[in-house]
């Protein structure tokens, strides 16, 4: 009996693996690490978490998930309440139904196409702000940081998926 | 099968225009919006707080190394500083010492001195549409939005709302910071406004207003919430809107003030001001 009630609890530890992970990578772009030469710019961590479980385990990180963990990041960050949240859940529902192109490929070919999503969503968010603020801002910051994002893309990768396959030795 | 697709695709339809309600909500200002803000903040600070006090031992650890590299160079440059301010001393005493004569000598009201409130930096949204901070103090501590926060060096920002323990401090360089300001020497006054670049413009000078690079920026006091004086940044460039490079780097700051400062009011309404005369 315990068994079985231990098995369910690790199972069900390891299906909200993906949704604790994507939240935990909220906190890094709100504490104040000093990080000489780059400034204010952060990697867009949620991101690339969102685009990680919605390759390799869609199911587990649906898109409602990805919404509340954007407006989680929007309330906290102080910026435009919605903007992460439709995002998220924008990168969340694309990369789902794109999965394959990615699960087939190479680490290269899913580094790229990260990439492209990366730019996407840099572009995307400068428009959305900018048509919030109701005033042109500067790309460059944007940019800037799906660049950073795209560079860190290998390390987080390798981090999620040692995360991965300790979740799936417990599902 | 299809209909699984179909509800699928219709919840994501729901979720992008949850977003962009939101998103709409909180451009008006919606209160809802706002308390939810609050409430999470409030929620999280503790937790930013815990997580912020190793990572400001790693940042004291890095400025350690960064100050061990440069010792010698830094020695110098603070002795020859340290001279110029005591000739500086001296002068501020015997304009203290005058000017406290010349107040008694017109019998002039002097600005009531302004409270502190010190706060912990424990967060900090590090996006590239946001310039803002978040602190451990909130209104339990007397933080009221509108608020100067200052550091030893000049201004950062001011509160943009204040939780029950947490506010928000919105920096000058942020898009939508607006100062009351006026440059030291001539007292024009005009507004800093910040665009997310590190260097905030000056607008809203009196056309006659000529700021010189190198002159001094300190606030105003023209919107009562501010004492006049505060230090703020020097103008760096006159072509176009005049750019201000600030005294104060927000990205250093781990503790900084905030100034609890009631601007001499014109007594209230008759009626209030009864009642006000019964509470003295």
């Amino acid at each position: 009996m315990t068994g079985a009630l231990g098995r369910r609890a690790a199972r069900l530890w390891g299906q909200a693996t993906p949704a604790l992970l994507t939240t935990l990578l909220v906190l890094p772009s709100i504490l104040p690490i000093e990080s000489p030469g780059i400034g204010e710019i952060a990697p867009m961590l949620t991101v690339m978490a969102v685009f990680y479980w919605s390759v390799y385990t869609p199911e587990l990180l649906p898109p409602w998930l990805a919404f509340a963990v954007g407006l989680l990041q929007d309330l906290v960050s102080g910026g435009p309440v919605g903007m992460m949240a439709l995002i998220l859940v924008l990168v969340a529902t694309y990369v789902a139904t794109q999965r394959r192109i990615f699960l087939s490929r190479s680490f290269v070919v899913g580094w790229g196409g990260f990439a492209l999503i990366a730019l996407a969503v840099a572009a995307g968010s400068w428009a959305v702000a900018s048509l919030y603020f109701a005033s042109l801002l500067r790309p460059a910051p944007m940019l800037l940081q799906a660049l950073i994002t795209v560079m860190l893309y290998p390390g987080l990768v390798w981090l999620l998926a040692r995360a991965q396959i300790t979740m799936m030795r417990q599902v | 099968m299809p209909i699984r697709v179909m509800a699928q695709r219709f919840a994501t339809l729901l979720l992008v225009a949850a977003a962009v309600g939101l998103m709409l909500l909180g451009r008006a200002d919606n209160p809802v919006v706002e308390r939810l803000r609050l409430a999470v903040v409030d929620a999280a600070t503790p937790v930013l707080a815990a997580l912020s006090e190793p990572i400001g031992t790693i940042n004291h650890a890095i400025r350690e190394v960064d100050e061990l590299l440069f010792l010698r160079e830094r020695n110098a440059m603070l002795r020859e500083e340290n001279a110029r301010l005591l000739q500086w001393q001296a002068v501020a005493r015997r304009l203290e010492q005058e000017n406290a004569q010349l107040r008694a000598l017109v019998k002039a009201r002097p600005d009531p001195l302004p409270a502190y409130v010190t706060a912990r930096v424990v967060g900090d949204s590090a996006g590239p549409f946001v310039r803002t901070l978040l602190l451990n103090a909130g209104q339990r501590d007397g933080v009221k939005s509108g608020q100067a926060a200052v550091v030893a060096e000049g201004m950062v920002g001011r509160v943009l709302e204040a939780g029950e323990r947490s506010a928000r401090i919105l920096l000058l360089s942020d898009l939508n910071s607006r100062v009351p300001v006026m440059i030291e020497t001539t007292r024009q006054r005009g507004i800093l406004a910040g665009d997310n670049g590190p260097q905030p413009k000056l607008v809203f000078l009196a056309a006659s207003a000529r700021p010189q690079i190198g002159e001094r920026i300190v606030t105003s006091g023209h919107d009562g919430m501010l004492p006049p004086g505060l230090p703020i940044g020097t103008v760096v460039s006159t072509s176009g809107d005049p750019r201000v490079e600030l005294f104060a780097r927000a990205e250093r700051i781990e503790y900084l003030r905030l100034v609890r400062y009631e601007a001499p009011r014109l007594p209230p309404p008759a009626r209030d001001g009864a009642q006000a005369a019964q509470r003295r």
